[in-house]
């Protein structure tokens, strides 16, 4: 089960780069087709997710996800434990 | 081969004195500065304080997020301006064929602002946490990428990088295309955002930038005796040009007719001009006789006069040397004496201007002028425009380098 602070972190990131309202990213919208994320998107979400979490997103990680559970269970998994 | 025929059916304009066409011919009619103390960056240290920023400028007017987000601001001035130019033209694209419409822009530095915040971060953080988007966004073709890919536009794209001379240059390779049939219309013009700390530290440095602070709105004030550098400035100027019988069969707006350009090189110094200004002169030489004129057909010269000493008199000598006795009645004028030097836009704008004043068969002023320079004692049209009879404007670009361009526009004959 995900963190939600992930979760939020997550949508956060991906509004504040795609200049859209928060509360209009749900966990199952789609990269691509219901948030309109394209490949400089794609890259420029990875950019900020490394900046916040401090670790390595890799370029995998980044290409094959879809919807933004894909994200957020990716840094679940991925995150360094403490 | 019979040349095609070439007009201006489209304009658009940012700069610190307005934004729009509209707004921005009257400034020019009524000789206002928009020159201020820098504001949005810290000056301290430096001897000048004073720029040409475009502060009414607000880019999400004209470009939709997260673009807005992703280009730099030299593109926000490209994207604006060729918006407001596509717009004038009432251009209906989707009726167009769009392989042979094409975009070339003059730009002298690129995405320098976005390049010098980046740096800081290599230094502050490593460069292996640079933002992703560098590439695109520093890379000085972008801008006419962004503009092709937002409206379409297949045929040729380029951006042209001489300095000073880029929008002009830039103006001059795109008639050149129409005329030989690359293309039947085009975006052209010129876009540079300098006021960065690195980029204005970096003129500062050449000692070339006026350190009269006070009252900003006089600092430029080219051939006044008293002038003592340029003001840099920012913003963009765009034209849409297209073949004569294109532009007719559609009933287009036409400002003016482009029938006239040269580039050549001073191969002389990468600063300073040729003191007797003889490159300057074989290139205006150059542009007349490509317009298949001659000097008594020039009404008005839109000087470079950038407010350096040097190139103020050099330049003019130069028309002294080209027009001899006639460079007493030509009217010449400077349009940085309101906006600064926009480096690579600066043609661009300057072409704007060529184009309204011929509509609107006015002479903007050369404002600041105060105190004569026996160096340079042609008429300047002084501190206050006028109305005057123009059917053709010779338009001076002379650039860092050496680099020169001329363009000669002509009221449209009947």
């Amino acid at each position: 089960m995900a963190d939600v602070n992930i979760e939020q972190t997550v949508k956060e990131i991906l509004a504040k780069q795609l200049n859209i309202d928060v509360s209009s990213i749900t966990i199952s919208s789609r990269l691509a087709e219901d948030l309109g994320l394209d490949s400089f998107g794609a890259v420029e979400i990875a950019f900020a997710l490394e900046e916040t979490f401090g670790f390595k997103i890799s370029d995998d990680a980044i290409y094959t996800a879809k919807t933004v559970q894909d994200i957020v269970n990716y840094i679940a998994t991925q995150k360094p434990q403490k | 081969m019979q040349k095609r025929r070439i007009v201006v059916t489209g304009l658009g304009y940012v700069a610190c004195n307005g934004t729009g066409k509209d707004k921005f011919w009257q400034a020019n009619v009524h000789g206002q500065s928009g020159l201020d103390i820098i504001s949005h960056f810290d000056t301290e240290g430096f001897d000048s304080h004073v720029a040409g920023y475009a502060k009414d400028f607000d880019p999400s007017q004209y470009i939709a997020a997260p673009l807005v987000n992703r280009i730099d601001r030299y593109v926000h001035f490209g994207l604006a301006s060729a918006k407001m130019a596509l717009e004038d033209s009432q251009l209906h694209l989707a009726d167009e064929d769009k392989d042979r419409i094409g975009v070339v822009i003059g730009s002298g530095l690129g995405g320098i602002l976005f390049h010098e915040e980046q740096m800081m971060v290599a230094f502050d953080k490593g460069a292996h946490r640079l933002n992703p988007l560098c590439v695109p966004r520093i890379t000085p073709n972008a801008v006419s990428s962004h503009i092709a890919i937002q409206y379409g536009l297949l045929g040729p794209n380029m951006v042209i990088s001489t300095a000073c001379a880029s929008g002009t240059q830039a103006i001059g390779e795109a008639f050149r295309k129409i005329q030989y049939g690359d293309m039947d219309i085009c975006v052209t013009g010129g876009v540079e955002a300098p006021l960065t700390r690195f980029t204005y530290g970096a003129y500062c440095a050449l000692r070339v930038i006026s350190k009269r602070n006070d009252p900003p709105q006089e600092a430029s004030r080219p051939f006044d005796r008293l002038r003592d550098g340029f003001v840099l400035g920012e913003g963009g100027g765009v034209l849409i040009l297209e073949e004569l019988e294109h532009a007719l069969k559609r009933n287009a707006p036409i400002y003016a007719e482009l029938t006239g350009y040269a580039g050549n090189s001073g191969a002389h110094h990468m600063v300073m001009p040729d003191a007797q200004g003889k490159d300057a002169m074989r290139v205006m030489a150059g542009a007349i006789k490509d317009a298949e004129l001659t000097i008594e057909n020039i009404d008005y010269i839109n000087a470079h006069a950038t407010s350096t000493t040097a190139n103020d008199q050099a330049e003019t000598r130069a028309i002294k040397a080209l027009f001899g006795q006639q460079a007493y009645k030509v009217p010449v004028s400077s349009t940085k004496s309101m906006i600064g030097h926009s480096i690579g836009a600066a043609g661009g704008i300057e072409a704007v201007v060529c184009a309204l004043a011929i509509q609107n068969q006015f002479i903007p002023p050369t404002i600041n002028y105060k105190e004569k320079d026996p160096a340079c004692d042609l008429d300047y049209v002084p501190n206050q425009g006028r109305n005057a009879k123009i059917n053709n404007i010779l338009s001076n670009s002379f650039g860092f380098g050496n680099c020169n361009a001329c363009l000669i526009f002509s009221k449209l004959k009947g």
